[in-house]
């Protein structure tokens, strides 16, 4: 790693504990991760765009982007509904809700897949009211997107929830003394100070939802071109031994997982920028 | 324990923390290491340490190489600013901490440590917090453990980062005193750091003054402060007037005036005329040097403040001036002004 | 008649809201107190500067709870009642299934092994990274990170991509007659993959608040670096680092997209307890499927219990610092 010149420190170890980390790092991470570009090297330009243009791929990536995103855009908004309730209001059970919010973080995805999938089966104790009023959930791209704001609910909440506690109550007071209703303090004066904590949720919520795969694909129904996403697309190919399909899928999926990243870093460290020093 | 350093360089990026710094401390000295924040002071302090390592240079205790040896080796007790003791140890077992870590065959057996531990509380006075953790002390006290701490591993050095810094300003009286008191009693070669003029002219036998990387001056407290060897020594100790002057042919002019005082064979060009407060004496109007008008008078204890108003060349240069109040001024009164002691040193650039 | 309207500063500046609970019944003029701001004026309905009028209120903490019970409680709640729907005693007959058996004990080996490396590994690499300064360490965590933004499908595809019969090491393995895919290893490895980041994650800002000071001392002291190790950063670091453990543990239990690739899905062998729920419950055993999700849902809230426990821990342990 040329990118590494070690400062001389006081402190013993450093170049062991590096040297150990960088080996840990590229045996388990990194020479990984380069098989997968490799892989995709020995495929022509040609073959790469043939299988990602593929109806069924193309199909796959739409359903995992596009419901991705609006299952981000559900949690945007009612994760700072939730932040909101938390942080501003008291009611019995704030603290135990507050815990609850982990849940999707800490609950394995099967299990939350196919307790999903029970909740909303057409006889299950959501999906068979919903079932009466002509909607169905399990086993549709519906059920997709349910799972997708399951998972992303903790990502909005736990990321803007300490930007709300550490907003300067003052600038409140300000904007009241100033003469600005309760309607405009909140719209003009807090929320652009959570907008870049509102924004790396909603990008880490999108990331999680995109490669998400055990809570979605038992209530997803798994139908091609209509309710397959694109992470089984990967596990179909792979059990069919079509190696370079599921390599050049994972690509384009990675790819923009990492883009992902590089915009949440971005908005990270617009976000100090902009915080002033307290 | 003598300590000599030599053309040690340290280099933070392009930024010189030590520039060509060379000092000898004597067996048993109490040493202090004066100049402002950025000066270097703490840098030479944690190298001698080996808690840093210079670019070059050489160290060297008793004659021997200090450089090859690391910070454990060095048996050279540390007192941090902050303190850095051991949050999650007791007040004992912060001070056993260096007796308990010795390799096995030269560590003391348990009664031995309980013993030395219990008689370094009572030398710091503070053998009744013996079971406190840290953060149940108050500053002073976590001082004192940290001394207690650095004292047990029967340092050959004793070295201080800001031992007053972080305390409120009588706890820091209390302790300059204390802490000049135990050197007498342990008498281990010690250096302290300050930014504390005041501190370091009270505790130390001697003062080393540093600035931007460099040694510029060392003596007694008594040398530094009557003799300052700099412009920069000069305005750093003591509350001094400085008057921008030009020196042509042994002749100091201020402004278009020429004063009447001799250069003391400072070079030709322009130059600073540095006079401590009360080096200024004040005598009628047409005496003296300088002359001026009285703007505001404070008086408290022995001595009485006046702001003078300088008429001799740029007229609206204020100087303040500690007066004996055998006489009292008076807001307008004009005055004659000649310094008693005085220094001229080439502007810098 | 003048009334006194008693505004504490001190109440202002004060973090701490009011614990008044918004009571809807209650309308407007008492439960629509300032929020820290407690006015003691009688009689006069105020509008405040500091919170939604109550309406508003009520409607977003009913929005708020709905939400999160419908999409979060519920899910759970439906864990434990198919898990236990046909009573007790099948319940615990299907976890005695020696299938389940063999499900909870290689979770438990490939959580143990998984967890246990990335343990040492987190620990040397905060060490590094915390402690001494060099230039590419934002990239560094980023590298370290990056786990957390792999789909576990990739996950499992990359070591399939290295040890399948057609990857890079297959053939070599296959001459020698090792057995990663489809196998222990494998899964280990995959687990090592996903649980990556969590314990060096974990300890990296902590120690880095920590700082090297008291590292400093012990070492001028005459400790050695292990001594210094094991008597000042560790207890320093310990709530940290059992927080990482912790969730490291429950992500390793847990992991199901990436062990499902490389598994193989060989019963009673390579079926991890989430693997097993996945077969039972498309073969349609639904207690069995629940009774192994219900273990797994146990074991997500007892994380939950002692994360909390642990967030406080850690909050008390940086609070009284005086740097």
């Amino acid at each position: 790693m040329s990118v590494i010149a070690v400062r001389r420190s006081n402190l013993p170890g450093f170049g062991l504990t590096m040297g150990l980390t960088l080996t840990w790092l590229s045996v388990i991470i990194l020479i990984p991760l380069a098989a997968l570009f490799l892989k995709t090297f020995e495929l022509s330009p040609e073959q790469f765009w043939g299988i990602v243009s593929s109806r069924r791929t193309l199909n796959a990536l739409k359903i995992s982007f596009g419901l991705s995103f609006a299952a981000a855009l559900v949690n945007l908004v009612m994760g700072t509904i939730i932040v909101w309730a938390l942080v501003r209001y008291r009611f019995p059970g704030r603290r135990l809700f507050d815990a609850i919010v982990d849940i999707p973080f800490a609950l394995p995805t099967a299990v939350a897949g196919v307790a999903l999938t029970q909740l909303f089966a057409p006889k299950g104790w959501l999906g068979g009211p919903l079932a009466e009023l002509g909607i169905k959930v399990a086993f549709t791209p519906v059920g997709i997107f349910v799972a997708m704001i399951f998972i992303g609910i903790p990502f909005v909440v736990r990321t803007v929830q300490p930007v709300l506690i550490d907003l300067d109550v003052e600038i409140e007071e300000a904007a009241a003394s100033l003469g600005a209703n309760r309607w405009h303090t909140v719209l003009r004066v807090i929320l652009p100070g959570l907008i870049p904590a509102l924004l790396t949720g909603f990008a880490l919520a999108f990331a999680r939802a995109v490669g998400e795969y055990g809570s979605v694909i038992f209530i997803a129904g798994n139908l091609p071109n209509v309710s397959e996403i694109a992470p089984l697309l990967i596990v179909i190919r792979l059990s069919e031994f079509r190696y370079a399909d599921a390599t050049a899928i994972a690509v384009v999926m990675l790819v923009a997982s990492f883009l992902i990243i590089f915009a949440v870093n971005r908005l990270q460290r617009w976000a100090q920028a902009r915080i002033p020093t307290h | 324990m003598t300590i000599e350093v030599k053309n040690i360089v340290k280099k933070f990026g392009a930024f010189a923390a030590l520039d060509n710094v060379d000092l000898k401390v004597g067996n048993g000295e109490l040493l202090a290491l004066l100049g402002p924040s950025g000066s270097g002071k703490t840098t030479l302090l944690r190298i001698i340490a080996g808690l840093d390592w210079p670019d070059s240079g050489e160290l060297s205790f008793d004659g021997e190489d200090a450089l090859g040896r690391g910070a454990s080796e060095r048996q050279v007790g540390f007192v941090f600013q902050h303190y850095a003791l051991f949050r999650h140890m007791t007040v004992f077992e912060n001070v056993a901490f260096g007796l308990r870590v010795q390799p096995r065959g030269v560590r003391k057996d348990e009664a031995t440590i309980r013993a030395r531990v219990k008689e370094l509380l009572d030398l710091v006075q503070l053998d009744w917090l013996s079971s406190r953790y840290p953060s149940q002390l108050s500053g002073g006290q976590r001082q004192r453990i940290a001394l207690a701490r650095a004292l047990a591993i029967e340092p050959r050095i004793l070295l201080l980062d800001e031992p007053f810094g972080a305390l409120d300003a009588k706890v820091r009286k209390e302790l300059r005193q204390w802490l000049r008191s135990l050197h007498s009693e342990i008498s281990v070669t010690t250096i302290f750091v300050t930014h504390d003029q005041e501190e370091a002219l009270e505790v130390a036998n001697r003062v080393v003054v540093m600035d931007k990387g460099r040694i510029e001056q060392i003596g007694t407290p008594g040398e530094v402060y009557d003799s300052p060897a700099t412009a920069f020594v000069h305005g750093f100790i003591g509350e001094s007037i400085v008057l921008p002057v030009d020196v042509r042919d042994g002749a100091v002019r201020l402004g278009g005036s020429a004063l009447d005082i001799g250069a003391n064979g400072a070079a030709s060009g322009a130059s600073k005329l540095f006079v401590r407060r009360h080096d200024m004496q004040i005598g009628p109007p047409g005496s003296g040097a300088l002359q001026g008008a009285v703007r505001h008078v404070r008086s408290f204890g022995p001595i009485q403040r006046a702001e003078v108003a300088l008429s001799a060349g740029e007229g609206n240069t204020v100087i303040e001036i500690d007066a004996p109040r055998d006489r009292e001024l008076r807001a307008g009164e004009m005055v004659g002004l000649q310094p008693r002691r005085y220094r001229i040193f080439a502007a810098q650039k | 008649m003048t009334i006194i309207t008693a505004s504490d500063p001190a109440h202002l500046s004060h973090r701490e809201r009011s614990d008044r609970v918004s009571d809807p019944g209650e309308g407007s003029s008492s439960a629509a107190l300032p929020v820290g701001n407690r006015k003691t004026t009688v009689g006069i309905a105020r509008s405040n500067s500091r919170t939604e009028p109550g309406p508003v209120r009520f409607v977003i903490i009913v929005l708020a709870l709905t939400f999160l019970t419908v999409f979060v409680v519920l899910p759970l709640v439906v864990v434990f009642a198919q898990a236990f729907s046909k009573g007790f005693i099948a319940y615990f007959a299907a976890l005695a299934e020696p299938e389940a058996w063999s499900a909870i004990k290689l979770t438990l080996l490939v959580a143990a092994i998984s967890v246990g490396l990335n343990l040492v590994f987190g620990v040397l690499a905060a060490w590094a990274i915390a402690k001494f300064d060099f230039s590419g360490k934002t990239f560094l965590i980023t590298l370290i990170d990056l786990p957390f933004s792999v789909s576990p499908v990739i996950a499992g595809l990359v070591f399939v991509l290295l040890f399948g019969a057609q990857g890079y090491f297959g053939p070599w393995l296959q001459a020698h007659n090792i057995n990663v895919l489809f196998a222990v290893p494998g899964i280990v490895l995959v687990t090592i993959f996903v649980t990556f980041p969590f314990v060096a994650r974990a300890l990296i800002p902590l120690m880095q608040e920590q700082g090297t000071q008291e590292e400093e001392a012990a070492i001028s002291l005459g400790a050695s670096g292990l001594q210094t190790f094991f008597r000042v950063t560790l207890p320093n670091i310990k709530w940290g680092l059992l927080y990482g453990v912790l969730l490291c543990n429950a992500r390793a239990m847990g992991e199901f997209g990436a062990v499902s690739v490389v598994s193989g899905h060989i019963r009673g062998e390579t079926n991890t307890m989430p693997l097993l729920v996945e077969i039972l419950y498309n073969e349609y055993q639904f207690v069995s499927s629940f009774a192994i999700a219900s273990l797994l849902a146990m074991l997500a809230l007892i994380t939950l219990v002692v994360k909390t426990v642990l967030e406080r821990r850690l909050d008390e342990g940086q609070a009284p610092s005086d740097h």
